[in-house]
């Protein structure tokens, strides 16, 4: 990196999200550098999910502003939603479309001509593996194959930050390979990827930046090796969110001779 | 093993009934409403004077019992989860306890005492002396026994098709098919059966009874009128008969449950089928109006909750339509209907989305944006409601000779139309609501929302109705002052249109500030 520190991909200023008597996001307060890999991580519950579907427009936020390469999320929708891609957890796509149609629908939905949207859409179908299944509905896709169609029309417009949450969830170590694959490649050419996971090993192999969210909040941020120090993330990380050992006493007719 | 599935069986029976009070009520409505009708049917039964009459009666309705019993898992496989032995296969169970204790289960329940009550009545009708009680008191059981093993068993042989993608989406379409043909054959029987002045009239019946009660399980039940005949060894026959095909019925069931414990799960290899494109597509515009409309179009044909909607919309206005013709009382002034009926289906447009509303969401930011999705929705519906009304009118006008009416009253419907996808739209953005996530068609939406929908349905129906009225004003006019009614049908149009764009241009408006609103609203909990 040269020169002083170039503005944030993302900028987070305390942002607050209530669920009746459940805050799920209190105060949190986070800068994500560009062109960075950034794994966003916590335990389930964390609020990780809430957060990114405020950054991304998706959900209203009671309080606080959130700042995609200077543009305001919720000031300026228009400019925002088309320099970002995102790639929900839990959330279902237009799944009576077949793979190829949802490509095209969501790149005409941007407002890309249809030529150009076609072309790209078969090469995501290629890289990615699905050219194959392209026909069939996404209904009867596979967990990977949805969480890879996924991908395709995040990426179908070229964002400069994708927004992934969950993306190995459920997705086999072959799909996985592909998705890690498309992504460093997306990234190296100076992109953002935020993603949420909370499988640690995931999250070191791949982000050179980590934020820790525990009950709303950030506890920590920095490059990887800040965060971790000379431990593994995983153990940071328990020591981070505080966790309880395992109560020895109970279970202990678990496993043993005696049926 | 046999206890612990009728416990399973009445379990699940409670745990569904106490998920919401609403639930109950509708169960407890339509147990009672169940009760009312077989109590109704059964007594009219007994009421027949003519002992042959009523064997006859009961024959044909045993018959239409089998046939709806059999038909029965198809539509409602996803709804009784005791009916679904793929549940079972990492249990350790042999498959003939499980085929008992599965029977047993499937004999609580509103329906089996329905169905008991319904063949007691069919048979009372037909008896007469002790020979006929004893064969009645043999026949009643063994038919129910065999109704509810066929439907077990046509379950268990269907176990893999039906909890796969597309049998859940036939089930919900053939579940409204399976509807409109019972309104269509209710209809039928009526126009056949009343005959003026003397009351019923079941004598065009005989014919198919004479045929009917030999096929089993109808045998077993028309034992009783063959008893009460005095010819035992024949009734013996009828009676074994129906047994023979419980046992064939039996064994089929157990050789399915036995191949389904075995074989591992082929169900979404079964359910990929690919798609193909057309042609037509390409004269669409290349922008999101053209994708919007695309979309919602595949969605009418693929979607099964949106397919059902519309379906039950033109279906109802067929219905409608035949009714009143058959009645005679009909007019074409009735395709109005159709026309609020075809508009409203613009209701609750992203709602129908789901949780996938996102993927529009995403891209929805500008007023331009909002214009152009609101416009290829609105023009999917126009382009299926408008080739259907345009078809039923002159067909109304044939079926009751009311050629000079035709104009002015396709000119009202397409007034009614726009008026529907007007204020449809604009209800789409102000007061979206979720549909529910399980497939059940009976169901609009999801708990606890019953009051939107009833604000959106009823409001939407009343307001549709209060903008046709100054078009059925300006007819009532015309026909007074005894000008020509033609003019009604540009007028019409205008009208309808004009509505229409307001609508589109209100909603256009108010629709990019609440694109969370509508995805949090959208979101099937």
């Amino acid at each position: 990196m040269q020169g002083p520190t170039p503005p944030p991909a993302v900028s987070i200023r305390d942002l607050w999200k209530r669920f009746g008597a459940q805050t799920a996001v209190a105060g949190l307060t986070l800068d994500l550098p560009a062109g960075s890999f950034i794994g966003l991580v916590g335990p389930n519950g964390a609020g990780k999910t809430t957060t990114l579907s405020m950054a991304t427009g998706l959900l209203r936020p009671d309080h606080g502003t959130v700042l995609i390469h200077g543009a305001d999320v919720w000031q300026d929708p228009a400019a925002v939603k088309a320099r970002i891609g995102i790639l929900p957890e839990g959330l279902r796509m237009f799944e009576r479309l077949s793979g190829r149609e949802l490509l095209q629908y969501n790149g005409r939905l941007r407002g890309l001509p249809g030529a150009e949207v076609d072309r790209r859409a078969e090469e995501l179908l290629a890289v990615l593996d699905l050219a194959g299944s392209a026909d069939k509905l996404v209904a009867d896709y596979s967990t990977g194959m949805r969480k890879k169609i996924g991908l395709a029309a995040a990426l179908l417009h070229n964002p400069d930050v994708l927004f992934l949450d969950e993306p190995f969830e459920g997705v086999d170590p072959v799909s996985a390979q592909t998705i890690r694959g498309v992504l460093s490649r997306y990234a190296a050419a100076g992109s953002t990827v935020v993603f949420s996971s909370h499988v640690m090993e995931l999250v070191e192999s791949l982000c050179d930046w980590v934020a820790v969210v525990n009950a709303g909040q950030v506890v920590a941020q920095g490059t990887l090796d800040a965060v971790r120090g000379d431990r593994s993330l995983h153990a940071s990380f328990l020591d981070l969110v505080g966790v309880r050992e395992a109560d020895g006493a109970a279970l202990g007719w678990l496993g043993g001779a005696d049926r | 093993m046999v206890r612990t599935l009728v416990s399973l069986k009445l379990r699940l029976l409670r745990n569904g009934l106490r998920r919401s009070p609403e639930r109950l009520v509708g169960y407890i409505i339509g147990s009672a409403f169940g009760l009312l009708v077989t109590a109704g049917i059964t007594a009219g039964l007994l009421l027949l004077d003519d002992r042959t009459a009523a064997a006859d009666a009961a024959a044909v309705l045993t018959a239409a019992l089998t046939v709806c019993w059999a038909a029965l898992p198809l539509f409602l496989f996803s709804g009784d989860e005791s009916a679904d032995p793929t549940r079972l296969t990492m249990l350790p169970l042999r498959p003939r306890p499980m085929v008992a204790g599965t029977l047993l289960g499937a004999l609580i329940g509103p329906g089996p005492i329905l169905g008991l009550l319904l063949l007691t009545g069919a048979a009372a009708g037909a008896t007469g002396g002790p020979a006929s009680i004893a064969a009645a008191v043999v026949g009643v059981p063994l038919t129910l026994v065999t109704l509810l093993t066929l439907s077990r068993a046509v379950a268990a042989a269907n176990a893999r098709l039906l909890s796969s993608r597309r049998g859940k989406d036939f089930a919900i379409f053939g579940g409204l098919l399976f509807a409109v043909l019972t309104q269509l054959g209710n209809l039928g029987m009526q126009s056949a059966l009343r005959s003026p002045g003397t009351g019923v009239d079941l004598s065009p019946v005989r014919p198919y009874a004479a045929v009917l009660r030999w096929i089993p399980p109808v045998s077993s039940l028309d034992a009783v009128r063959t008893a009460a005949d005095g010819d035992w060894p024949l009734a013996l026959l009828q009676l074994a008969l129906t047994g023979a095909l419980l046992a064939a019925l039996l064994r089929w069931w157990l050789r399915s449950l036995t191949t389904l414990m075995v074989s591992h799960d082929a169900s979404t290899q079964v359910a990929t089928v690919g798609t193909r494109s057309g042609r037509a597509w390409r004269l669409l515009p290349d922008n999101r109006t053209g994708a919007a409309l695309q979309r919602h179009l595949r969605y009418a044909w693929r979607e099964p909750r949106a397919k059902a909607a519309i379906f039950t919309s033109i279906g109802m206005t067929g219905v409608f339509c035949a009714l009143s013709v058959v009645q005679g009382w009909s007019s074409v002034y009735v395709l109005v209907m159709g026309g609020l009926m075809l508009g409203l289906q613009s209701i609750n447009l992203f709602g129908m989305d789901g949780s996938a509303f996102w993927m529009v969401a995403q891209t929805l930011a500008t007023r331009q944006d909002a214009r152009q999705e609101l416009r290829g929705r609105a023009a999917a519906v126009l382009l299926y409601a408008v080739p259907v009304l345009l078809v039923l009118g002159p067909v109304l006008a044939a079926a009751t000779g009311q050629w000079d009416a035709l104009a002015p009253a396709l000119g009202i419907t397409l007034g009614a139309l726009g008026a529907g996808v007007g204020l449809g739209v604009l209800l789409s953005v102000l007061l979206p609501y979720a549909m529910p996530v399980d497939a059940s068609p009976m169901r609009s939406a999801a708990p606890g929302q019953s009051g939107v929908v009833l604000l959106n349905t009823f409001g939407a129906m009343l307001g549709v109705a209060l903008l046709t009225l100054p078009l059925g004003g300006v007819l009532l006019w015309f026909v007074l002052a005894d000008l020509p009614t033609w003019p009604l049908l540009p007028l019409g149009l205008a009208y309808g249109a004009g509505l229409a764009v307001l609508g589109l241009h209100l909603a256009a408006r108010r629709l990019p500030s609440r694109v969370p609103e509508i995805l949090a609203h959208a979101i099937e909990r």
